[in-house]
């Protein structure tokens, strides 16, 4: 019998492929560097997933900091709220950031759920 | 040395803008397929030319060298500075005339095309424009009125982003465009080199009041202890 | 003459490609630590960290503040250069004199900030201290800018930043009050 080793790639799409399936009014979830350049994503048609991931990178940065100076501990995630959607923010390890963007009104401890899983996926694989 | 580096980072036609007020020798080590170029530079001014230690002299073969050099140029340059006496004196070419001449026929690399919103109006430089680009600049010019960018460009004259960030990058390679400074009003673009201004560069009006800048000017000198010059 | 009452802090923005000095150059000119947002860089920038939001420092002469900005360097976080320069005194751009490579980048990061902001600006050339880089004369004439707004600095030296800093300002004022004239100018111009 033959085992098929994935490469991390192949690992973190299907992270992504699932976390889709099991949330599918998602518009799109990207797991990028701490430095902001996208690793792997899937995103709706129309977004730009190099400014999505800089831009995560940049959150995920500021939030460190915040945290930091109010002894918070280590950050693990962080949202931003408009009236017609969110963006989840999830700290995958030491070096990758977990983009998750949702419209309103989903169920956000699903999300939380799953979102969370895949994160500490993520940050095995990183 | 202080004027060094790649003419993949800086080609052959900015280098030599930046040379137009030094004196002395360039030497670009394997500028034209491994072959070397030396020249020797007065001001703008060509004196002497040599391929691989052979001299160049003939206008055309001069022109043809200078369009090799814009179009696939490459390797490491340097130059020397030196006193006029020093240089050889085998011809008399303005560099920046040969350069008009001469087009760039390869593609431009992405990294030095400029962004896509920046916007860019007319310069006041007199002159002809070179007829490779009278097509190109027939359709550009009448968009500058204040300010064109690749992005207006593209959708105005249905081209694309790529090709409408090309076109300007070429413009200004001559100088007959510059960078619209949000700042300056539409019909003062950043003076040219040969204009004659002295500290009344038009920077901007700044948005916020003068008085704590005034202030803090006045702490950084007494802090910084200046000899007045 | 007016009554003029110390207003809010004033704001500077420093920014330029990644390895001019930026940081440095806010760590320099600030009196108090600077808050750095910095992640590990994934790619070889030649340092092991890089900037993701902003470095931020402060410094406070005779009761005015001043608050300092240091931009990232990566045409990725672009957005982060038009929020930072928003109401900003002035923008500050390094390059790296030795880095030739990068005169294109800072090219380009000073018009794309400098077209969508009305703001003055310096250019600051750093690592004047080693000995092949090229003089702020000349690359004053790559930028196609006055040599006035063209610096030399060593981002570590206090003075040399402070002095920047002086240009920015005195150049900005001549131009707000033409009639009044500095009688002298700062210049921290090493010769070669």
């Amino acid at each position: 019998m033959t085992t098929t080793v994935m490469s991390k790639q192949d690992t973190l799409r299907s992270a992504l492929a699932n976390l889709r399936a099991a949330l599918p009014e998602l518009r799109g979830a990207l797991i990028a560097t701490t430095d902001g350049l996208p690793i792997t994503q899937a995103m709706n048609e129309g977004a730009d997933a190099n400014r999505v991931a800089a831009m995560a990178a940049t959150a995920l940065g500021l939030g460190k900091r915040i945290n930091d100076t109010l002894d918070s501990g280590d950050l693990t995630e962080m949202s931003i709220s408009g009236k017609e959607g969110q963006v989840y923010i999830y700290a995958a390890g030491r070096k990758g950031v977990l983009a998750v963007v949702a419209p309103s009104g989903m169920n956000l401890g699903l999300l939380h759920l799953e979102a969370r899983d895949t994160a500490q996926m993520i940050s095995e694989v990183l | 040395m202080s004027i060094f580096g790649h003419l993949e980072d800086l080609p052959f036609s900015e280098l030599a803008r930046v040379t137009q007020t030094q004196t002395g020798t360039l030497f670009l080590r394997t500028a034209l397929a491994g072959r070397s170029v030396e020249m020797h530079l007065q001001t703008g001014i060509l004196l002497a030319l040599f391929v691989d230690g052979f001299p160049v002299r003939d206008e055309q073969r001069v022109l043809t060298i200078i369009n090799q050099l814009v179009d696939q140029g490459s390797g490491t340059f340097d130059f020397q500075s030196a006193h006029p006496t020093q240089l050889l004196h085998d011809t008399t070419y303005w560099l920046n005339d040969l350069l008009h001449r001469a087009h760039a026929r390869t593609a431009v690399p992405e990294m030095r095309l400029p962004h896509p919103e920046t916007r860019f109006i007319a310069t006041r430089r007199p002159g002809a424009v070179a007829p490779e680009l009278q097509p190109i600049w027939q359709r550009v010019e009448p968009l500058l009125e204040g300010g064109a960018s690749a992005v207006s460009l593209a959708r105005q004259l249905q081209v694309s982003e790529h090709q409408a960030r090309t076109m300007l990058y070429s413009l200004r390679a001559v100088d007959l465009i510059a960078p619209l400074r949000a700042a300056s009003s539409a019909t003062t673009p950043v003076p040219p080199l040969d204009s004659s201004t002295s500290l009344a560069v038009p920077i901007t009006s700044p948005p916020v009041s003068t008085s704590p800048m005034r202030r803090l000017l006045g702490t950084l000198r007494r802090l910084t202890q200046l000899v007045a010059s | 003459m007016t009554a003029d009452l110390m207003g809010g802090p004033l704001k500077l923005v420093i920014s330029g490609p990644v390895g001019a000095g930026k940081t440095t150059f806010v760590q320099t000119l600030s009196e108090t630590p600077v808050i750095a947002t910095e992640a590990e860089a994934s790619e070889d920038i030649g340092k092991l960290n890089t900037t993701v939001a902003f470095d931020f420092g402060t410094l406070n002469l005779d009761g005015q503040e001043l608050h300092i900005y240091g931009t990232p360097g990566q045409d990725r976080f672009n957005f982060m250069w038009d929020v930072l320069c928003e109401g900003a005194l002035g923008l500050i751009v390094l390059v790296a004199g030795d880095r030739p490579q990068d005169f294109t980048h800072a090219r380009n990061i000073l018009e794309y900030i400098t077209s969508r902001n009305p703001i003055p600006f310096v250019i600051g050339v750093t690592h004047q201290d080693l000995e092949y880089v090229w003089r702020p004369a000349d690359l004053a004439v790559y930028f196609n800018l006055d040599p006035l707004q063209v610096m030399g600095l060593n981002a570590t030296e206090p003075d040399q930043a402070r002095g920047l800093l002086i240009r920015l300002l005195e150049l900005t004022l001549a131009d707000a009050a033409p009639v009044q004239t500095p009688t002298h100018t700062f210049s921290l111009e090493t010769t070669c």
